[in-house]
C-alpha cells in the first residue's frame, strides 16, 4: 500500500499519517508540502491513495487534484479542506474524487481508506 | 430604598416601552419576553410568541442565518450583527397593517447578544432596529452620489470632448492668465509655432508676438492691456507672430475674457493667416500691377495719383504727371508681331524706370501708354530734364532677337496744381499734352498749356460736329475753274469741299480737314468728295466735254488707306468716266513721309490712268531727285508765292524756279490763288500754263460751274 | 514561549478551519462562493504591528473589532485598507455607487461580515483548545491605523497576526486578522496550544 499525503501543515500530515498507519501498518507514506513537491513524486511512484489539502501556499490543491486523477486513474484520491462550501464540494465530487471536510475528518478518512 | 423586584419592574418597563424591538430567549431557546414595539410591528400579542422558539413563533419565516446567530449566542456566547444590507428583513415586521397588506417589511438591523444569568446560563437578547429611515437616507445619498458621479462622468466626457475639439482645431487655442502668461495650449499651437508645449508654458504671450505691432496695438506696453483691449473688439486683429524657430508669420488674433469669481483669464485664438496674406498679396499684385511689365496698372496709378495730390495739397508742393506713348507702336506690333511688341514694352518699361528715381511711380495704362508720377520737383526745368532723359534713353537701339529696333516716344506733361488739381483733370491734360507732342512730330515732349486746352476743346467739339455733318450730309462740293492761259478757255477745275454748318454757316476746309485727318473721319469725307466729283464729271462728259479734268484733293490718310485704289477706280466705273478725267492732288509731305509706299501707289494710280498733281508745291522740302521718281503730271504753285507776285523778288524767283523745274520734268504748272491781272500776266510770261483763283472765279456750285463751262469750255463740242 | 513547526501548523490549521467555517456561512449569506486563505501566522509585539500590515500608519483603514471575554480576553480585529472595505461591501451587496465613505448601513454590513469571520475563528480555536471565550458586538471604525491602535487596545500587548485574503464575486482583497491580548493571555493561549496538540498523540 502506497499513500501520498499533500498538505502544507505538518499537524495535518501527522494526523493523516496516524490514521493511515492505524489502518495499514505496513503502508509506505510519501509526504508533500505543496503541489510542486507532490508532482515531483509522480515520476517514480505508484500510489494507491492520495489526500490533497485545498488551501496551501502557492497553487491550491484543486489543480493538483486534476493532475493526480490523470496520472493515477486507479488510485483513490481525496481532497481535504476546511472550506466546506457547497460550491467546492460539488466541483470535487464531479471529478469522482472524495471530499473530506476538516477539522473532524477522522471518520471520513478511515472510510476513504477502504480498498 | 426600592427593592430589587421594584428595580426589575422599572427595568422591565423600560424594555417594554423601548423604541427598538427586544426579544429575550432562554437557554432552551424559548421566547421569554417581547416588548410592545415587537408586538405592534409583528402584529401579534406577546402571548402568541412567549414560550415558543423563534422558528415556531414566526412560522419558519426566519432565515437560517438568524436562527444560527441566536443558537450560537446561547450555545457559544457569540454576539452577532445582522445588517440590513446582508439580511433582507429577517423578521416579518411591519409598520402597520397597511404595510403588511403590501408586504412592506420594516428594514431591520439586528443585534444578537448573549446574556449570562447568575447560573452562567446563556440567554439571548435580540435587538431589532428600524433602519427604514436610514435606508431611505442612504438611498437618496447614493442617488445623489450617482447623480454627481454621472455629472462628473459627463463633465469628464465633456472635458475629453473639449480636449479632442481643441486638439483637432485648426486654430491655436491658448489660455492665458490675466497677465498674459500662457497656461495651456492645444496641439495645433505646437504645429503653428513649431515648438513643444513645454517651451511656451509659463511664458508671456509677448514671446510669441512680433514687437512689430499694428498701429492700434502698439501703445500697449504690457500684455494685460493688450489682451483686455483685444477682448473688447468684435473682430480679429491682424498682427505678426514669431515662431520658436524665429520665423515671422501673419496671424489673426481673437481674445475672449473669462471672468470667474477667483480670477480673470483669457482665451486667445490665433489663426495662421500667412498663406492667406500671401494669396492676398498676390491678388493685390494682380489687381494693381501689370503682369507683363511689372509696373503699376491703371487702378494703382489712380490710387497713387490721388495720394500724390493729397500729399502735394498738404505740403503745398507741385508735381508733374507725364503721359507717355510709344510712337507708331501699332505699326511695330502689326509688322513685327505681338511677341516683339511685348518685348519692346518691357524694354521701354525698364528704360523709363531707369530714367527715374525709385520713389517715382511708373504705370502702364494699357497698350503702349505709360504714365509717370514724379514725386516732388522744384522747377519746371527739372521736369524737362527728366522728359529729355526718358526720350534719350528710349531712343537708344533695342536689340530683340538679332534685330535692332528704334523706338521713340511722345510725352505730354501736366503739372499739379496749375494744369489740374484733381485726378481727372491732371490725367486728361497730360494726355492732351501728349497728343500735342504727337502733333509736333513725335519723339518730343510737350507741357500742357491753357491754349492747348482750348484748342483741343474746340477740336473735340468740332470733331463731334464733323461726325454729325457726315451723318447728316452737311457737305457740298464747290468747283473752281482752272483757265488755260494760252487758249483762254476752261478744261479743268478743282473740287473743293464746303461744310455748311447749320449754326456756324460755311466752314472752310482748312478749319476742319486737319481734324478730319487726325480723327480718321477724312476717309468718309474723302469718299463723299470722290463720289460727288465723279458724278459731276460724268455730267460734264455727258455734255460732250470728254477731256475735262477734275482735280480732287487726296489727303495722306486717304492715300495710304489700303482700299483707296479699289475705291477710286470703282467710283470711275460707277459713273462711267475715264480715269483720265480725274487728277489726284497730293501734298509734298506725303511724298516725303513714306517714299517707297508712295512710289508704288502713285505708279499704280498712274498706270490706271489717273493724273497726279503736287499741291502747294514749294512749301515743303521736295528735291528734284524725289520728283523724278514719281509719275507726276502737274505741279501747283502755292498761293503764298503767287500772292506776292509780281513785285516780290523772292516770290518771283520761286515761281520761276518751279515753272522751270516743272517744264524740265515735262510737267504742267498750275498757279493757285491768282487774284490780279498782273499776276496772271507775269505767270503767262514765265510760261505757267494754267491759273486758278479769284481773278477768274471763286469756287462755285456745280450749276454755276456748268454755266461757266457753257460759256468758256475749251472743247468746241460743249458750245454747240 | 516558542512553538515548534508542528505546533505552528496546528495553530494555522485552527485558524484555517475557523476561516473555512466562516466562508461557509458567508457564502450562504452572499449566495456566492467565498474564498478565504491563511497565508501566514505570527506573534508580534503590538508596537511592531505597522511593520506587518500592508498600510502605512497614516493611511485610513477600516477596522472591525470584537471584544473577547473569558479564557482568552482581548480583542479580535479585522483591518482593511479603507478603499478595500468599501469595495468589499459594495461588491458583496452589489451596489456599484455611493458616497466615498462607508455609510452607517455599510459599516453594519462590514461589521456583520467581520463578526462572522471573528466568531468562527473564536469558536474554532475555543473548540480546538478546550477554552471558553465569549464575544462582544462587532464595532466598525474608520481612521488612521495609528489612531485606531492608540485609542484601542493593549498597546503593551502581543498580537497574533493572521494575514488573510478574501475572494468573493471575482473581487480579491487582502486584509489582516489580529488578535490582541496581553502577554500573559498570549502565554496562556500558547500553552493551551501545546496541551491540545499533545492530546492528538502524534509522532
Amino acid at each position: 500500500m502506497k499513500i501520498l499525503i499533500v498538505d502544507d501543515s505538518t499537524f495535518i500530515q501527522k494526523q493523516i499519517r496516524k490514521i493511515v498507519l492505524a489502518k495499514y501498518p505496513d503502508s509506505e507514506i510519501v509526504l508533500a508540502g505543496n503541489t510542486n513537491a507532490a508532482r515531483e513524486t509522480f515520476a517514480d511512484n505508484e500510489f494507491d491513495f492520495i489526500t490533497i489539502d485545498y488551501n496551501m501556499p502557492g497553487e491550491n490543491g484543486g489543480v493538483l487534484l486534476g493532475d493526480a486523477i490523470m496520472r493515477y486513474p486507479h488510485a483513490k484520491i481525496a481532497l481535504l479542506t476546511a472550506n466546506k462550501q457547497a460550491a467546492i464540494r460539488e466541483k470535487v465530487e464531479k471529478t469522482g474524487a472524495s471530499f473530506i471536510p476538516k477539522p473532524d475528518f477522522r471518520d471520513d478518512l478511515i472510510q476513504f481508506l477502504e480498498p | 430604598m426600592p427593592d430589587d423586584a421594584y428595580n426589575s419592574r422599572i427595568i422591565e418597563n423600560a424594555f417594554i416601552d423601548s423604541d427598538l424591538g427586544i426579544i429575550l430567549i432562554n437557554e432552551n431557546k424559548q421566547i421569554t419576553f417581547v416588548n410592545k414595539w415587537m408586538e405592534s410591528t409583528s402584529l401579534c400579542s406577546g402571548d402568541d410568541l412567549l414560550g415558543k422558539t423563534l422558528a415556531e413563533a414566526f412560522d419558519g419565516q426566519l432565515s437560517p442565518r438568524l436562527i444560527r446567530a441566536v443558537d450560537s449566542a446561547i450555545d457559544n456566547g457569540r454576539n452577532s450583527v445582522l445588517s440590513q444590507k446582508l439580511n433582507k428583513s429577517p423578521f416579518p415586521l411591519y409598520k402597520g397593517d397597511g404595510e403588511r397588506q403590501l408586504g412592506q417589511k420594516l428594514q431591520q438591523l439586528i443585534y444578537v447578544k448573549t446574556i449570562s444569568d447568575a447560573y452562567d446560563n446563556n440567554y439571548c437578547m435580540v435587538e431589532i432596529f428600524d433602519v427604514t429611515e436610514a435606508v431611505r437616507r442612504e438611498k437618496s445619498l447614493i442617488e445623489l452620489g450617482e447623480k454627481s458621479r454621472l455629472a462628473a462622468e459627463q463633465l469628464s466626457i465633456e472635458e475629453a470632448k473639449m480636449r479632442a475639439i481643441l486638439n483637432s482645431a485648426k486654430d491655436c487655442i491658448i489660455t492665458l492668465d490675466e497677465n498674459g502668461i500662457i497656461q495651456t495650449l492645444n496641439e495645433y499651437t505646437e504645429t503653428v509655432f513649431q515648438c513643444k508645449k513645454e517651451q511656451l508654458y509659463d511664458k508671456s504671450m509677448a514671446t510669441i508676438l512680433s514687437p512689430d505691432m499694428p498701429a492700434g496695438l502698439s501703445r500697449f506696453t504690457d500684455m494685460s492691456g493688450l489682451l483686455e483691449y483685444t477682448s473688447k473688439l468684435s473682430e480679429a486683429v491682424e498682427l505678426k507672430a514669431v515662431r520658436c524657430v524665429d520665423e515671422v508669420i501673419d496671424i489673426d488674433l481673437t481674445v475672449s475674457r473669462i471672468r470667474t469669481e477667483e480670477e480673470n483669464s483669457y482665451v486667445a485664438i490665433i489663426r495662421d493667416i500667412t498663406e492667406r496674406k500671401k494669396a492676398e498679396a498676390r491678388l493685390h499684385y494682380l489687381a494693381k500691377y501689370d503682369p507683363l511689365t511689372g509696373l503699376a496698372n491703371r487702378a494703382l496709378f489712380h490710387e497713387r495719383l490721388e495720394h500724390a495730390i493729397q500729399v502735394a495739397k498738404r505740403e503745398n508742393q507741385i508735381f508733374p504727371v507725364l503721359f507717355l506713348d510709344i510712337d507708331r507702336f501699332k505699326n511695330l506690333n502689326d509688322t513685327l508681331g505681338h511677341d516683339t511688341g511685348d518685348a519692346i514694352l518691357k524694354v521701354v518699361s525698364r528704360r523709363i524706370k531707369g530714367s527715374l528715381r525709385e520713389v517715382d511711380t511708373v504705370c502702364r495704362m494699357g497698350g503702349d501708354e505709360f504714365v509717370i508720377i514724379i514725386e516732388t520737383i522744384h522747377s519746371v526745368n527739372e521736369v524737362s530734364r527728366i522728359a529729355e532723359k526718358i526720350i534719350e534713353n528710349i531712343s537708344k537701339p533695342i536689340r530683340i532677337e538679332h534685330n535692332e529696333l528704334f523706338v521713340t516716344v511722345s510725352i505730354g506733361i501736366a503739372i499739379y496744381p496749375d494744369d489740374g488739381d484733381d485726378y481727372t483733370a491732371i490725367f486728361k491734360n497730360a494726355d492732351l499734352a501728349m497728343y500735342e507732342a504727337k502733333d509736333e512730330g513725335r519723339n518730343n515732349f510737350q507741357f500742357f498749356s491753357q491754349a492747348m486746352n482750348e484748342r483741343i476743346q474746340r477740336r473735340m467739339s468740332m470733331e463731334s460736329d464733323l461726325r454729325k455733318a457726315i451723318a447728316e450730309n452737311q457737305f457740298v462740293l464747290y468747283y473752281q475753274p482752272q483757265v488755260d492761259i494760252n487758249k483762254r478757255c476752261i478744261n479743268s477745275c478743282e473740287a473743293l469741299i464746303r461744310w455748311i454748318h447749320p449754326d456756324k454757316g460755311n466752314i472752310p476746309p482748312f478749319e476742319f480737314i486737319p481734324l478730319a485727318e487726325e480723327s480718321g473721319l477724312i476717309w468718309d469725307i474723302g469718299k463723299y468728295v470722290v463720289e460727288q466729283a465723279c458724278r459731276f464729271v460724268s455730267e460734264i462728259t455727258g455734255r460732250g466735254w470728254h477731256d475735262f479734268v477734275m482735280a480732287i484733293n487726296i489727303s495722306p490718310r486717304q492715300f495710304q488707306h489700303p482700299d483707296f485704289m479699289s475705291f477710286i477706280t470703282a467710283a470711275c466705273e460707277k459713273y462711267n468716266i475715264s480715269t483720265a478725267n480725274i487728277e489726284l492732288e497730293i501734298t509734298e509731305g506725303l511724298l516725303m513721309d513714306n517714299t517707297e509706299h508712295s512710289v508704288t501707289m502713285l505708279r499704280r494710280l498712274s498706270d490706271a490712268g489717273f493724273k497726279i498733281s503736287i499741291d502747294d508745291f514749294g512749301t515743303g522740302y521736295s528735291s528734284l531727285a524725289y520728283l523724278r521718281k514719281f509719275p507726276l503730271d502737274t505741279l501747283k504753285i502755292d498761293r503764298s508765292f503767287v500772292i506776292d507776285l509780281p513785285e516780290n523778288p523772292d516770290a518771283i524767283a520761286v515761281s520761276r524756279a518751279i515753272i522751270g523745274l516743272a517744264h524740265s520734268l515735262r510737267l504742267h504748272v498750275v498757279a493757285e490763288g491768282v487774284e490780279t491781272q498782273e499776276q496772271m500776266d507775269f505767270l503767262s510770261v514765265e510760261g505757267c500754263e494754267y491759273i486758278q483763283g479769284y481773278l477768274v472765279s471763286k469756287p462755285i456750285p456745280s450749276s454755276d460751274f456748268m454755266a461757266w463751262l457753257e460759256a468758256y469750255a475749251c472743247d468746241a463740242i460743249g458750245s454747240e | 514561549m516558542d512553538l515548534n513547526e508542528t505546533q505552528v501548523d496546528f495553530v494555522k490549521e485552527i485558524f484555517n478551519t475557523g476561516l473555512g467555517e466562516a466562508a461557509v456561512e458567508l457564502s450562504e449569506l452572499v449566495e456566492d462562493e467565498v474564498l478565504l486563505s491563511v497565508p501566514q501566522f505570527s506573534l508580534i509585539p503590538s508596537e511592531e504591528l505597522t511593520k506587518h500590515v500592508a498600510v502605512g500608519e497614516k493611511d485610513v483603514v477600516t477596522t472591525v473589532t470584537m471584544e473577547l471575554i473569558g479564557d482568552m480576553s482581548g480583542n479580535g480585529m479585522l483591518i482593511f485598507p479603507a478603499a478595500n472595505s468599501l469595495d468589499l461591501v459594495r461588491t458583496i451587496v452589489e451596489e456599484s455607487a455611493g458616497p466615498e465613505n462607508l455609510t452607517d448601513l455599510e459599516e453594519e454590513a462590514l461589521s456583520e461580515i467581520a463578526g462572522i469571520i471573528l466568531n468562527h475563528m473564536v469558536t474554532t480555536f475555543s473548540s480546538f483548545l478546550n477554552i471558553n471565550v465569549k464575544t462582544g458586538m462587532p464595532r466598525c471604525h474608520q481612521d488612521t491605523l495609528r489612531r485606531i491602535m492608540q485609542e484601542s487596545y493593549f498597546i503593551d500587548g502581543m498580537i497574533m497576526f493572521i494575514g488573510m485574503s478574501f475572494e468573493v464575486k471575482s473581487l480579491n482583497l487582502a486584509g489582516d486578522i489580529l488578535f490582541l491580548q496581553n502577554v500573559d493571555t498570549t502565554e496562556k493561549f500558547l500553552s493551551q496550544v501545546v496541551a491540545a496538540l499533545e492530546e492528538y498523540d502524534l509522532d
